[in-house]
């Protein structure tokens, strides 16, 4: 269902978030027009600076208590309260963070939607996700003006998101790459040494097949990395057709006629059917993966990267490396929208939540964000030591050769896509009619929406 | 001797927070108002018209209405089954009074976890049905598209059989003593005693649990949503989800037009049950 | 009640293994929230390799759960009196009253079991009225969303006492609210006693409407301790059950004592009236 796509899909930008979090931060404030490594590179430092003074100035104003709403997956991925506590430290101020898990997404539209808004949120910056966090004038008598953030044009402060702002990726890679994350992941285990990645997608599996586990689990019930394999496929199809996107959100072209698209689908499918998944997939949950995988009962999880931290927490000493989805023979990393913090322009506190997100970007502070998420940092300057599986895929994105999920793109929300995808596997739907749901789901929301092209 | 302004306060309280928020809440029905729209307009009843044209109600409304039988039958049978065995004497019957409610403490967030984890392939269910010889009968029972509702409301029954229980036999502690002692010095057994004293002072409290039962089965959405999300594909889609996704999907006029309607629904289908059970009450 | 010994050893054996479906389920999130964190997460049952008592004093701790106990019964007293006592009183005259004017109360209220309550419309009245980001606002809010309940079930409580007794007593000059609390209220008090534990219940497990009326996290109930230790994906799943178990322990001691005070009642003939 939608929710869980949203939960799901979200939290998955979460938790990319979370390692992505700061590691999309790489845009700064010189917008989206700036070339990435213009944009980039100053950042941490003008951060720095533009935190200098109302660092100063804090202390003698009337300490106040900042209300940060954040997701328990990011709060689990980061030293948050570590880096809180040192803005409690520095500024005199107090905050309240406040970590919500299931009914995160409601929450914060709710909040939204009724102006009783936290002075700092971190939320998802997908386009579709933002539209909705911004979306005005509801209920006219209920509900007041439309919110803005707390940045003039571009509705960021800080942390920008990744295609919004461009994330620093080293090379001329257009600006939407934000971050790495997401391909297979795979146990070298003695029978099956660490290739830096494989030929075909069908190939791997095979080699690897011991009888009676399977070469790749799939978490069927969670639903949201079924997703993943199609984000993939599609990352690749992207650095071909460059313009793709752009046809779909004028409704020039729909996913059901990319032909492209629905062999993704149906090799997906096929997979399944020729055996090579969990049996049972559908009570596969996104936990049990990667118990499956740490204890090398399931050979490879698609997933991402940000599933790493949380494996290798509970595996401290699970062998788990990761290689891009095999689709092409250099095959591209999909990418998730990062997560962002936001400041709200009517927020009582605006110029103290301000100044800790200028805080967050602080160098000192970004380095003790990376050294415990251990992710790709996408601020220049900042180096962090990452997990084995994330380090295999650095030189990849460093590469360019990474581009972003299609539903961070989508103008508008793509729907409940999980619930196809199961629809898919059951047998109940083949691949084109799974394509042309997700365009239905598309073109109602573009329809309400009032997009032109619909 | 019965004053009206006894009710004002409850009347009051009810009135102001619940009444006027949810009414003015249906007023979005007739609006077109999304996540996606700059501005509110009145479109009259054109969400309710796209609600009937999408027609992809129906599935939704059929695993309901199937859901909601099971777990009223079951939930009243099991509770007031067991509201009898325990208002007779039995060895350590407050035990199990207690033991049997038990669950419904719960939040549906345990349910959810707990009754995954005994539904997974390998979980507790499959290896106690293997224990006793009944392997051929294990499934994936939330992954099976065939089981997967009746899994649900089994977890429903169980969570709620307790609640039940109780109110039954809170129903059956208000019969005043000197009917069921007159009914025992009259030497009529057990079976009499019940269908000729208990069953119908009973009646009252049957008809809070089957209309609670139906209200609440009818209007299933969190244990539905902790144990499928309505999945696999959408083998446990109920209404209440179907909702959900609209909302999620930020089309909020016509998540509430599907709500003004399963409001009215359930409302016709409890209300007629009432109707029905309150004649019964007096007859008997 | 005569029963043979046969009969009686029979509903002895269902019984205790009706409990044994009841209790075995209990029994997984106990030894779950004892285990550690990897063992936790293979969801079988079995006794943990090592017992990890500590986990609940991790929890306790990280969870800030005495805060969350100290919001929620702060919170769940203030709904439960407030709800049972206007609840109750309303039930009274509705039950004992006929006419038009009480059928569409009736009804009003019935519909509060059914349609679900609108969350932005709530919230802007709560800011409007003042009462966001207080518990007083969470308490009255409750007390509206559970007042369906009581009165639909309490209604029928009320029936079961026969009119005599009223009238007896209006005879000996008790009338209205006198009436009510002297003779009524107690002849009450077992299904009032049942419907506190419900409401209780529910207040007490809800994590949604602190949510959405209560800014600040110091002011968050017990059930939100959860969030700290459960996320989407990667759950601590032992936390999350000695969480879960910490959470639902006043609930029960409320049933047990709640429950110990209806069969006392019974047994102390009160219910004659």
């Amino acid at each position: 269902m939608h929710a869980k796509q949203i939960k799901s899909g979200l939290t998955a930008a979460v938790s990319v978030l979370m390692a992505a979090a700061l590691a999309a931060c790489g845009g700064g404030e010189s917008g989206s027009g700036g070339s990435p490594s213009s944009s980039a590179s100053p950042s941490p430092s003008a951060s720095a600076s533009a935190s200098a003074k109302p660092s100063e100035t804090a202390p003698a104003a009337k300490p106040v208590t900042l209300s940060v709403i954040m997701h328990a997956d990011w709060a689990k991925g980061g030293p948050w309260e570590q880096i809180m506590k040192g803005y409690e430290e520095k500024s005199g101020n107090k905050v309240d963070l406040q970590i919500v898990s299931d009914n995160f997404e409601q929450m914060v539209l709710t909040k939204i939607a009724t102006e009783d808004i936290p002075d700092v949120l971190f939320f998802f910056s997908q386009s579709s996700a933002i539209k909705k966090a911004q979306s005005g004038k509801k209920p006219r008598r209920f509900v007041g003006r439309i919110l803005h953030f707390a940045d003039q044009s571009d509705h960021f402060e800080i942390l920008p998101a990744g295609r919004r702002q461009g994330v620093r990726h080293s090379d001329e890679r257009d600006e939407r790459v934000g971050r790495p994350l997401q391909q297979k992941k795979y146990l070298p285990t003695s029978a099956c040494p660490c290739p830096a990645r494989t030929t075909s997608c069908s190939q791997t599996p095979r080699r690897s097949r011991p009888r009676a586990s399977p070469p790749f689990y799939e978490a069927g019930k969670d639903g949201w990395p079924l997703q993943v394999f199609t984000f993939s496929g599609f990352a690749n199809l992207l650095a071909k057709q460059p313009d793709l996107m752009d046809k779909i959100n004028a409704h020039q072209t729909t996913f059901d006629q990319i032909p492209e698209f629905v062999d993704m689908l149906q090799k997906q499918a096929d997979l399944v059917k020729k055996g090579y998944a969990n049996k049972n997939l559908f009570s596969g949950t996104y936990d049990l993966s990667l118990d499956e995988l740490a204890t090398g009962k399931s050979a490879m999880v698609i997933n991402a990267d940000w599933a790493l931290p949380t494996l290798l927490a509970k595996y401290p000493d699970a062998p788990v490396g990761m290689f891009p989805q095999p689709f092409e023979a250099d095959s591209y990393v999909g990418i998730s929208d990062p997560q962002a913090a936001f400041a709200f322009k009517n927020s009582k506190n605006v110029e103290q939540a301000k100044d800790l997100l200028a805080y967050i970007a602080e160098p000192e502070t970004l380095k003790t964000y990376y050294d415990a998420a251990k992710t790709m940092p996408s601020w220049l300057g900042v180096e962090a030591a990452l997990n084995g599986g994330t380090a295999d895929l650095q030189p990849v994105v460093e590469a360019g050769r990474a581009a972003p999920f299609f539903n961070g793109l989508t103008a508008v929300s793509v729907g409940d896509y999980t619930k196809e995808l199961q629809a898919l596997y059951g047998g109940d739907k083949t691949a084109a009619e799974v394509a042309k749901a997700l365009q239905k789901n598309i073109d109602t929301a573009a329809k309400a929406a009032g997009l032109a092209g619909w | 001797m019965y004053p009206l302004w006894l009710l004002l306060p409850v009347l009051a309280v009810y009135g102001a927070l619940y009444i006027y928020p949810t009414l003015s809440g249906f007023y979005y029905s007739l609006t077109d108002w999304n996540i996606y729209k700059e501005s509110i307009r009145f479109v009259g009843l054109q969400q309710y018209r796209d609600l009937l044209a999408a027609g992809d109600l129906v599935n939704a409304v059929r695993h309901t209405l199937v859901y909601a039988a099971i777990v009223t039958v079951f939930q009243n049978g099991l509770g007031l089954g067991l509201a009898l065995i325990l208002t007779t004497r039995v060895p350590g019957r407050n035990a199990f009074r207690t033991v049997f409610f038990l669950p419904c403490v719960l939040s549906t967030l345990v349910i959810g976890y707990v009754f995954s984890a005994i539904y997974r392939p390998e979980g507790i269910l499959n290896e106690l049905l293997r224990f006793v010889g009944l392997g051929f009968a294990t499934t994936d029972w939330l992954g099976n598209a065939d089981v997967a509702l009746y899994a649900i409301s089994v977890a429903n029954v169980w969570q709620y059989a307790g609640f039940a229980m109780a109110i039954y036999i809170a129903g059956i502690l208000v019969i005043p003593k000197e009917l069921i002692e007159a009914s025992i010095i009259d030497g009529s057994g057990y079976l009499k005693l019940v269908r000729y004293v208990i069953f119908p002072l009973l009646a009252p409290s049957f008809t809070i649990n089957v209309i609670l039962s139906l209200i609440g089965s009818l209007k299933v959405f969190e244990i539905v949503f902790a144990l499928t999300s309505g999945g696999p594909g959408d083998a446990t889609e109920v209404v209440n989800t179907y909702i959900f996704d609209r909302f999620s999907d930020g089309l909020y006029a016509y998540g509430t037009a599907a709500n003004v309607c399963l409001f009215l629904v359930i409302a016709v289908i409890s209300f007629y049950a009432l109707h029905l059970l309150r004649r019964r009450e007096v007859q008997l | 009640m005569r029963m043979s010994g046969a009969l009686t050893a029979l509903r002895l054996v269902l019984l205790l293994a009706l409990s044994l479906i009841v209790v075995v389920p209990l029994l997984f999130i106990l030894l779950s929230a004892v285990k550690d964190a990897q063992q936790a997460a293979l969801m079988r049952l079995e006794l943990p390799d090592a017992w990890h008592w500590s986990n609940f004093k991790v929890v306790f701790e990280q969870g800030r759960m005495l805060r969350g106990l100290t919001n929620s019964a702060i919170v769940t007293t203030g709904s439960v009196v407030l709800s049972i006592s206007i609840g109750v009183m309303g039930a009274f005259i509705a039950a004992r009253r006929s006419g038009r004017l009480i059928a569409v109360i009736y009804t009003l209220f019935l519909a509060g079991l059914i349609a679900p309550p609108s969350i932005i419309p709530t919230v802007k009245l709560m800011q409007s009225l003042h009462l966001n980001n207080q518990f007083l606002g969470v308490i009255l809010l409750y007390a509206a969303l559970q007042t369906p309940f009581i009165l639909l079930m309490m209604t029928g409580f009320v029936k079961a006492i026969p009119r005599e007794i009223d009238e007896s007593a209006f005879v000996d000059g008790a009338r209205g609210f006198g009436l009510f609390i002297r003779i009524i209220l107690p002849l009450l008090l077992p299904s009032i006693t049942t419907a506190t534990v419900f409401v209780f219940l529910g207040v007490w497990n809800d994590f949604q409407w602190p949510l959405y009326l209560l800014g600040s996290s110091d002011m968050w109930t017990i059930p939100m301790s959860v969030y700290m230790f459960k996320s989407k994906f990667g759950t601590d799943w032992n936390y999350v059950f000695a969480d879960l178990l910490i959470a639902m322990a006043p609930v029960l001691l409320v049933y047990a004592v709640g429950q110990r005070f209806i069969i006392e009642e019974m047994t102390a003939g009160a219910i004659k009236g």
